[in-house]
């Protein structure tokens, strides 16, 4: 009857447990899914400009973008399915790692978008 | 038990029913705000094609893309949300029967099928990104 499953909270921590999970998920996809949409705005936005071609940030920059927001998507997915295994084996495991690699990533990410966007 | 203005003592049983209903409606919650996000994108992506190339923009771009396929990448996008609108209800209302009955099953198949579109669906967007740019 699923006694043995879980953190060992009882079936209403373990139930929590996994509904979390998959919040998590759904959060993880909106991000790459944000990630994909600034890649597609900076690829095709640049075509509106194209007079002053120089200036305007190189084509593979918003592809790339719109590429690691699909990668983004499918390691989530990934991890949700490793952290739905650990929840029923009680060996949940934080990684703390990929989720900076991921923030700091952004943050590099936005100051070469930010340099691009002032740089005339 | 005193009567007065204080509330029954809800037992730890119920307290943590409530909790597990409560956190299946964020989880839903999650879904509605997911299949924003799909339609939104989906919207802007079968939309904007047509916005530049009515501006004359995309013209010499597009040669040798079809000049549907945005629209259909972001049909796509749109159904993906439609699909995590309708199967994020489906598993909120199987959850809460689960939850009454104490046997709650952890399932994959929506995250899956959206996930898996949505997939298709970027793929295909970024070979249209490097086919146009």
């Amino acid at each position: 009857m699923g006694l043995a499953r879980g953190r060992g909270g009882g079936e209403a921590v373990r139930t929590r447990d996994h509904l979390a999970n998959t919040r998590n998920l759904l959060s993880w996809f909106r991000s790459g899914l944000a990630i994909v949409a600034v890649g597609f705005s900076i690829t095709k936005l640049r075509l509106l400009d194209a007079g002053s071609a120089g200036s305007n940030p190189p084509s593979h920059l918003g592809i790339a973008v719109a590429a690691v927001g699909l990668l983004v998507i499918g390691v989530s997915l990934g991890r949700f399915l490793q952290q739905r295994r650990n929840i029923e084996l009680a060996d949940f495991r934080p990684q703390v790692a990929l989720d900076a690699l991921f923030l700091a990533s952004v943050a590099v990410g936005g100051m070469i978008i930010l340099v691009l966007a002032l740089g005339k | 038990m005193t009567t007065g203005s204080h509330p029954p003592e809800r037992t730890a049983q119920e307290t943590a029913r409530a909790r597990e209903h409560l956190a299946n409606e964020r989880t839903l919650l999650a879904w509605i705000r997911t299949a924003l996000a799909l339609m939104g994108m989906g919207f802007v992506v079968a939309r904007f094609g047509l916005f530049l190339r009515q501006l004359g923009v995309e013209a010499s771009r597009t040669a040798p893309v079809a000049p549907g396929f945005s629209t259909a990448i972001g049909v796509g996008l749109i159904l993906g949300g439609l699909l995590a609108c309708i199967l994020g209800t489906i598993r909120f209302l199987r959850a809460r029967r689960q939850i009454e009955l104490g046997q709650f099953e952890p399932e994959a198949f929506a995250e899956l099928a959206v996930i898996g579109i949505t997939m298709l669906a970027g793929a295909a967007l970024v070979i249209y990104l490097v086919l146009t740019a």
